[in-house]
């Protein structure tokens, strides 16, 4: 049986209104988050995708602008909700995010235990609040929760900020967490602490990720499902052993040819860099770098075809059978 | 054995607030051979960047001795400090910040020519520059541009310019392509590459990324909290890591291939203090494989335990 859908992203369109031009940053994204799934987001510096993050929170920074499409978050489009009503029941409710900076996203001046408290004490009283906030911080392996709770953010570590983080996201029972880079600015004894510590908590709790990382080899270890983003699209989505093993994509294919395996002797680059989205290319975005770009590829957006099962990729290469 | 650089006992200790001092460095010996490409990993805090820049001796270190090329020189005189620098180079993490924003690309590569008196007039200055820029991969259009005109990775072939044009015998690569996209970073690394076999270089490759060094390095030494926990051929560190901490660090490095994973070691708790680290055995806070008391009373000492592969560590004396 397959599980439903939690988030449904249906033909996203985000501008940046700059003084260069209009950005074209998202363009036309459709992506769908089943329930209690890690969905892996992945791609470039500038491919989009935390913009699509927090365009699902309807949080998207200016001189951004949503232009088109819908997020429909449990049967209601998120975007075209009430401002008062996203922010009452949704944003930091149902849908919580965790960014790359914890520290710089804890708030300085109140102690670690009341930034979770602060957002329990409308369902319960004080006492409460402060038993559940020394739960959570258990319940994420803080050493010594008591003491850490009348701490300051400041006097925390980078990996210790991030529990704090987690505990105050979870704080809410979300439905789905949303990890923007959650472990880029950690170390990796660290990064496996909290990437196995989200896994364990998202179980639990029944809720569902959206890991957005530059990092495949994260991805391949953690998700569930992934989607490849290049330059405002979404160019494949797929199981990760789909993904993995079977790229489709020319972009996923050179993407995985650049990154470090014990299963490869040499790293092979992929020719050229990401376009300027104030001029994007016209037609599939990645075509001047592309290796098998024909003129179709130059004229016209490739659409999304099924190549296998819940394999979609956005390629003129599949398009009538063509190749595999 | 050609050596070119030998490490003997370095210290770098930081002065802290009363009388306390921040032992970044504590006593790393070590050897690089030419032609080599040697990594230096470690995660952030273990003193792999200050001992960088000890070799370079752009900071002095406390203790200990440094030798380029069998001369010491750790306390060189100021006038042959200037050809010293000239024949070890750095390139730094960061393309956006060192690479000075006012100049073009051509004062860039070509002032250290300048400092050093290897040209003799501006046409020849030029010309040199031109042929560092070919060299790695950009064209004489970048000669008169800025730096902001360019990408990041296209900076980054700019910081190498400007350290290979010096000649010199060995560069220290400060984690090169961190701050780069993964399409670029392997460009700039096959780059990298190809220069160590035509200009004849030695590579200290500092990185916290051990896929990184397993695929680029040919010897390897894995720094923790200001010490070398073991070191050797990248390949046998790799296949057979022996102290704990490394067989932690391999384990945990994320792996693409599902067929190559192994079983994770997640590590409890964080790298120490380096103000108050622990005694004996900076690891053994963290260790799941400590023998006994002597882990906290002994300091390790640094043995071969297999034909050059040597581990700092009491489960293997």
């Amino acid at each position: 049986m397959m599980p439903e859908a939690l988030v449904e992203i249906n033909d996203l369109v985000i501008n940046f209104y700059t003084y260069r031009g209009v950005v074209k940053a998202i363009n036309g994204v459709n992506l769908e988050i089943k329930k209690g799934e890690f969905f892996g987001l992945v791609g470039e510096t500038g491919c989009g995708k935390s913009v699509t993050g927090s365009a699902i929170l309807n949080l998207v920074p200016n001189p951004g602008r949503i232009d088109k499409g819908e997020i429909i978050f449990k049967g209601k489009d998120i975007l075209s909700m009430d401002e008062d009503d996203v922010r009452e029941r949704i944003r930091g409710k149902e849908i919580t995010m965790i960014m790359q900076h914890p520290i710089a996203a804890l708030n300085p001046v109140l102690k670690n235990g009341d930034q979770i408290t602060e957002a329990l004490s409308r369902k319960m009283s004080k006492g409460a609040a402060k038993k559940r906030a020394i739960e959570l911080l258990k319940e994420v392996n803080i050493p010594e929760p008591e003491k850490i709770a009348n701490q300051y953010p400041h006097q925390l570590s980078g990996g210790m900020a991030q529990r704090v983080m987690i505990a105050m996201m979870l704080a809410t029972e979300p439905s789905l967490l949303i990890a923007d880079e959650p472990t880029t600015a950690l170390d990796v004894s660290i990064q496996a602490q909290v990437l196995s510590l989200l896994q364990d908590l998202i179980k639990r709790h029944k809720a569902s990720v959206l890991l957005i990382t530059h990092d495949l080899s994260i991805v391949a270890e953690t998700c569930d499902r992934v989607g490849v983003m290049y330059a405002g699209d979404i160019v494949e989505v797929g199981e990760v052993d789909q993904i993995i093993n079977n790229p489709r994509h020319p972009y996923t294919v050179g993407l995985m040819r650049a990154i470090p395996s014990d299963s490869r002797k040499e790293l092979v680059g992929i020719k050229g860099s990401v376009p300027d989205l104030v001029n994007p290319p016209t037609g599939c975005r990645f075509h001047p770098r592309c290796e098998y770009a024909r003129d179709i590829c130059k004229e016209e957006k490739p659409i999304t075809i099924e190549v296998e099962g819940s394999h979609t990729t956005a390629c003129f290469l599949y398009e009538g059978g063509l190749r595999g | 054995m050609d050596e070119i650089i030998r490490l003997e006992h370095i210290k770098k200790h930081f002065p802290w607030k009363k009388r306390k001092y921040v032992k970044a460095i504590d006593g790393v010996s070590l050897s690089i051979n030419r032609r080599d490409i040697f990594g230096l990993a470690g995660e952030s805090g273990s003193g792999k960047t200050t001992l960088g820049r000890v070799i370079l001796r752009l900071i002095d270190p406390t203790a200990g001795f440094i030798f380029y090329e069998g001369a010491d020189i750790t306390n060189i005189r100021v006038e042959r400090e200037m050809d010293l620098r000239r024949r070890m180079q750095i390139v730094f993490q960061d393309p956006y910040s060192s690479l000075h924003p006012r100049k073009k690309i051509k004062y860039i590569i070509g002032s250290g020519l300048r400092t050093h008196h290897l040209v003799k007039n501006k046409n020849e200055l030029v010309e040199r520059v031109e042929e560092f820029l070919n060299l790695v991969g950009m064209g004489k259009e970048y000669l008169y541009r800025y730096p902001h005109e360019l990408s990041g990775g296209q900076r980054q072939r700019v910081a190498i310019a400007r350290a290979l044009i010096l000649n010199p015998g060995f560069v220290v690569l400060d984690e090169p392509t961190s701050s780069l996209d993964v399409s670029v970073q392997a460009e700039v690394l096959n780059l990298l590459k190809k220069l160590r076999e035509n200009l004849d270089l030695t590579y200290l490759f500092i990185t916290h990324d051990l896929s990184l060094a397993r695929l680029f390095t040919e010897k390897i030494a894995i720094m923790y909290l200001g010490k070398i926990t073991e070191h050797g051929r990248t390949e046998d560190i790799f296949n057979n890591p022996l102290h704990p901490y490394t067989k932690a660090l391999v384990s945990v490095t994320p792996e693409l291939d599902p067929k190559r994973r192994t079983k994770k070691i997640i590590l409890k708790g964080e790298i120490p203090s380096p103000i108050d680290p622990p005694l004996g055995c900076g690891f053994h806070t963290r260790c799941i494989e400590k023998v006994g008391r002597i882990c906290e009373e002994e300091l390790p000492q640094s043995r071969e335990a297999e034909r050059e592969h040597f581990v700092a560590c009491h489960l293997y004396s």
